[in-house]
């Protein structure tokens, strides 16, 4: 008895408890199926062949990069021609022997011959290597259909995975952060609990306002310049406008040390859970969906800041997770037995008390995965905030909105994007009840 | 309860005050310059060169109207170096690119001089006449001319534009060349120069330091913030004892060599003159100025701008012939300003004297000026103009209110009248077979994204290929319905393009709710009264409707706060798809046309409607559940 107790694994228990589940299990490995297809989504979708024989020499030209350019000379040494990856109609050079992805089409490529909403099954046209326009072979058939301009519906497909894929993780990344982060400030410290004389809490105030001042104010311009650069040089910038916002705190704490008044240095809690349950609560006010489309209506239009908008909107549900379980675990020995040990309330909340209160994190950040999806595909469905040139699922749904007889364009992006966050509603309610038994319904 | 529901209504004042920041500052950020978009639309006819005068009118109205040449916010937080009324700059361009230009040199100073030269090289410019010199000099050909004049003009306004070092010198240089070719374009030898030692000076003179001190400015209850929100006028019915003559009078006392600025007020049955002297025009408005409560500090402007525009308070000493006859006390409180009139010993002999008398005057009375539309505020439901037609939004969004409002009700009573049985029944049928399959089309449908289900019924229901049993879109046939109709008439008429829609917004919401109705079911059958109630003999139904039924009911109604911003912001996936006429696509449309103020009036009152829905659902909280009491 006593040996089973020692190696009881909660992960180990929970693992077999998400396991009886047989609907989350199937959902687990089409997950792992879509991050595959996202990650080689552009060899297994593109007009580039993955290996071609030309005039002798042997080209792999999906693995190389689009703008590579190849002066091609045959077996005598002669120059042939030029050959620009990107904008050579690879179809129609005479190859010797050739391997074609999956489907030899890339998202944004038109195919001229099948404009118009060509159906998957429907005649479908195509212009062979000597020039002729014949019936589509097989290997190169629409096989779900092309759009209005010719664009290949499963190669668009294929790319949205990743796009659906990168939306969920990178909004979700940035508001687990931010979620995590204040919900374990605030529910460790709650209202009383972080205590600190009253001269070391206003300068710490003023010293992030002056971080502020020096970090972002005075940096607008170099900060600007950065980012219209390039994002690395924007990021490194950013960094650097945050280290000077971080300094100066530090400066302003570490200067209140020296002022030495009693009345100045008696201690005062800081509010934490009141500053972020207020956060929360502003945010919740003003419904997701709109406060997305009004700050996407104000700056550019681009994927990453989509991505950005919604990570940031949406840390509330995970903060208020987080915060909970550190209501609940700050009164448990092991740390009350940290503290009294004399660690760092940091130390503490990320290093012992944090791995406690994940499981119902992990599951609000399944759940956010599946919503911002669902929002980026709104989003896209709408044509606001994506670019136009980026094919994304909502962007294909809606280019079958406005013409419904082609209904390819409806059902299979219709049909991803539903999977895709069926999939992890599925993995999220399995999890929810392997971790948390009390929740179970 | 009505202590607490007071509570509640206090603590939303400060969410409310966040909101309206909140917008506030993204209606700010927005990319383009109002005014241009609104003389756009405007329009107007004539020759080029009266055009140019004519617009450049117009946007100097519309700047006034829309309150643009005022501060942002009551306080701004910037370095030493900045100027606190580069807000009086008009052009949005030229603004960025004062404040960069100062943030580069650290001397304000030396930048406005910079301007100043800039605007009047730019003026001498513009007074050019090719057509006149090609009269003088017959050796040149109207179109060289032109191209080089041009050519000048291009460099000017986009120095005017531009911070970059590199840039500024590459235009200078383009800028010589450019004269020292023509010949005739040597009357603005001496300007340019100007400009040049201007821009030598701004360059030696720098003092960079001052740029790494904070400072604050604070510009008062005048500002575009408290415009946005209050309005410019009065909130109280003004106590207006008598009528004031304002009199500006241009003209020039030649023997003092002084204008006069003077305020008629008819006090007692008869007119006071209240005057004013400057040296110029402008003295006698700053002499009266400086007499004023309210008034926008003019410490670093270097003559830029129109100094007339600089608003005055309301206190003045009521003199005649130098004696003291009232002396009027004002209380700024911002939004309002109380004056009292507290006569004095009055020298007129006048059977009636002044009694003191409390008076109202709203605070921006005179900001208010003649010509341009009164505004009254967001709190008071104006929510100013649109870009795309410059109509009012608040006419423009009540009808499309109804719309969506009547629609997200009728959805969500229908969603709650399907989904509470199907929670009842599968929660009491716990782990029945009905309830698994239940539950997997509930949760599969939960997953549907509602505008994937609207295009599927639209596919399959309102499509010829399919079955064309709904008409595609709209909520009435234009070419059939009459706006006489009775009520009952015009739902005949809408109910067929209103199903498909309905079906897709009560779908979402009776997965949801379900779901949440079957677990507080089934935590509630759990329970230790629910036991009680089923041994004391008391047959199945009325354990589950009666005691069970209400205290499940709980969870459902935070839905019902949602109701309220549903009808402002609208579903707008929805509306777009069905092409219903309802807030959902009038979002739609502003966001595709650009129109910022209909985007941050939904916004902003879809958030004040989502606390006041939060109230609701508080409240009710305390109606179905007693145990609920709020301390």
């Amino acid at each position: 008895m006593q040996n089973t107790n020692e190696n009881f694994s909660f992960k180990k228990y929970a693992w077999t408890q998400f396991k009886k589940n047989k609907i989350a299990l199937v959902s687990l490995y089409l997950l792992f199926a879509l991050i595959f297809i996202a990650l080689f989504a552009p060899y297994i979708a593109n007009d580039r062949p993955l290996y071609a024989k030309y005039e002798g020499n042997a080209l792999y030209p999906a693995f190389a990069s689009e703008t590579r350019t190849d002066s091609i000379y045959n077996a005598k040494g002669d120059f042939v021609q030029v050959l620009q990856y990107d904008i050579t109609d690879w179809r129609q050079l005479n190859l010797t022997s050739v391997v074609w992805a999956p489907i030899p089409y890339s998202p944004g490529s038109m195919d001229r011959y099948n404009r118009d909403y060509a159906a998957p099954n429907g005649k479908q046209r195509f212009k062979n290597a000597a020039g002729e326009i014949i019936d589509i072979p097989s290997k190169f058939r629409h096989k779900l259909g092309t759009d209005g301009i010719g664009r290949d519906l499963a190669s668009g497909l294929i790319h949205g995975t990743r796009i659906s894929l990168m939306v969920g993780i990178v909004s979700m990344g940035i508001a687990a952060f931010f979620g995590i982060v204040f919900g374990a400030l605030a529910g460790f410290f709650g209202d009383n609990k972080l205590k600190m004389p009253r001269i070391k809490y206003h300068f710490t105030l003023f010293g992030v306002f002056m971080g502020l001042f020096y970090g972002f104010g005075q940096r607008k311009y170099v900060l600007s310049q950065a980012f219209s650069d390039g994002i690395a040089e924007g990021m490194i910038a950013m960094l650097i406008s945050i280290g000077v916002v971080i300094g100066f705190t530090m400066l302003f704490r570490i200067l209140s040390k020296a002022i030495k008044v009693e009345w100045l240095n008696k201690e005062v809690s800081v509010p934490m859970d009141t500053f972020v349950s207020r956060g929360i609560e502003l945010l919740n006010s003003i419904p997701r969906i709109l406060l997305i489309i009004t700050i996407t209506a104000v700056v550019e239009r681009s994927i990453w800041i989509v991505m950005i908008i919604i990570g940031v909107t949406g840390w509330t549900g995970i903060a208020r997770f987080t915060r909970a379980e550190f209501l609940r675990i700050r009164s448990l020995e092991f740390v009350q037995a940290a503290e009294s040990l004399g660690f760092s309330s940091i130390r503490t909340i990320f290093k012992h008390a944090l791995p406690n209160a994940l499981a119902p994190v992990f599951v609000s950040i399944a759940f956010g995965i599946a919503s911002a999806i669902l929002i980026e595909s709104s989003l896209s469905f709408l044509g606001i905030g994506v670019p136009t040139d980026i094919v994304t699922w909502g962007s294909l749904l809606n280019l079958g909105r406005q013409n419904l007889e082609a209904w390819w364009l409806i059902i299979y992006p219709g049909m991803a994007i539903f999977l895709t966050i069926t999939i992890y509603n599925m993995i999220a309610e399995a999890s929810r009840d392997a971790l948390d038994p009390r929740l179970k319904s | 309860m009505f202590k607490y529901a007071i509570k509640r209504i206090l603590t939303f004042i400060p969410m409310l005050i966040a909101i309206s920041l909140l917008s506030f500052v993204i209606s700010i950020n927005a990319p383009g310059d109002p005014v241009e978009r609104l003389s756009k639309a405007a329009g107007s006819e004539g020759s080029a060169e009266q055009q140019s005068g004519a617009s450049k009118k117009i946007k100097q109205e519309l700047r006034k109207k829309l309150g643009l040449d005022l501060p942002i916010f009551y306080l701004s937080i910037t370095d030493l170096a900045s100027s606190d009324t580069l807000y009086k700059v008009q052009d949005k361009y030229h603004k960025a690119n004062l404040d960069a230009l100062t943030h580069q040199s650290g001397n304000w100073q030396a930048v406005s001089d910079y301007y100043s030269s800039l605007l009047s090289l730019q003026k001498a410019h513009q007074q050019f006449n090719a057509k006149t010199i090609v009269v003088n000099d017959t050796s040149l050909s109207l179109n060289l001319v032109n191209e080089s004049v041009n050519q000048l003009g291009f460099e000017i306004g986009s120095l005017l534009e531009t911070s970059d070092k590199d840039i500024v010198a590459l235009k200078f240089e383009k800028m010589n060349s450019l004269l020292k070719e023509n010949i005739f374009l040597s009357d603005l030898e001496d300007p340019l120069a100007n400009v040049k030692q201007t821009r030598e000076n701004l360059l030696a003179n720098a003092t960079r330091w001052k740029t790494y001190i904070p400072a604050i400015n604070w510009y008062g209850a005048i500002n575009q913030y408290h415009l946005w929100l209050f309005g410019d006028q009065p909130y109280c019915q003004i106590y207006y004892p008598f009528e004031w003559m304002e009199r500006f009078e241009n003209k020039k006392n030649t023997k003092n060599n002084t204008f006069v600025y003077s305020i008629d007020m008819p006090i007692g049955g008869k007119y006071v003159t209240h005057t004013h002297k400057g040296k110029n025009k402008y003295g006698a408005y700053e002499d009266r100025s400086k007499k004023s409560a309210i008034y926008v500090g003019e410490k670093e402007w270097h003559g830029l701008g129109d100094a007339g525009n600089s608003s005055f308070g309301l206190k003045h000493n009521f003199r005649e012939e130098g004696k003291v006859i009232g002396d009027k006390l004002c209380d700024d409180s911002g939004f309002r300003t109380i004056c009292t009139i507290i006569s004095s010993e009055s020298s007129i002999q006048n059977p009636n004297p002044i009694k003191p008398k409390k008076l109202i005057f709203a605070g921006f009375n005179n900001l208010h000026t003649e010509g341009s539309a009164p505004r009254y505020g967001l709190l008071r439901g104006d929510f100013g103009i649109s870009y795309i037609d410059s109509q009012p939004i608040q006419d423009k969004i009540w009808q499309k209110v109804g719309i969506s409002f009547s629609l997200s009700l009728i959805s969500i009573f229908l969603a709650y009248l399907i989904s509470i049985p199907i929670g009842i029944y599968s929660a009491y049928k716990k782990d029945s077979a009905v309830d698994k399959g239940m539950s997997l089309v509930l949760f599969i449908l939960y997953s549907m994204p509602s505008f994937f289900v609207g295009t599927l019924l639209l596919l399959q229901f309102a499509n010829p290929d399919n079955l064309s049993w709904f008409p595609v879109s709209g909520i009435q046939d234009p070419t059939i319905f009459d706006p006489n109709w009775s009520l009952w008439m015009k739902l005949k008429h809408r109910m067929p393009f209103l199903i498909l829609p309905i079906i897709t917004y009560t779908y979402g919401s009776f997965a949801f709710l379900s779901r949440i109705m079957r677990i507080g079911m089934i935590d509630v059958v759990s329970q230790d009264y629910i036991r009680t109630a089923r041994a004391k003999g008391l047959g199945e139904g009325k354990v589950i409707l009666k005691h069970a039924l209400r205290n499940s009911l709980l969870p459902i109604i935070t839905v019902f706060a949602a109701i309220f911003p549903m009808a402002i912001g609208g579903s707008i996936i929805i509306e777009v798809i069905f092409s219903i006429p309802g807030m959902g696509v009038e979002v739609f449309n502003s966001i595709l046309n650009y129109d910022y103020p209909m985007i941050i009036t939904v916004f902003t009152l879809s958030g004040f409607l989502t606390m006041v829905g939060y109230l609701v659902a508080d409240i009710l909280y305390a109606v179905v559940d007693p145990r609920i009491s709020y301390k």
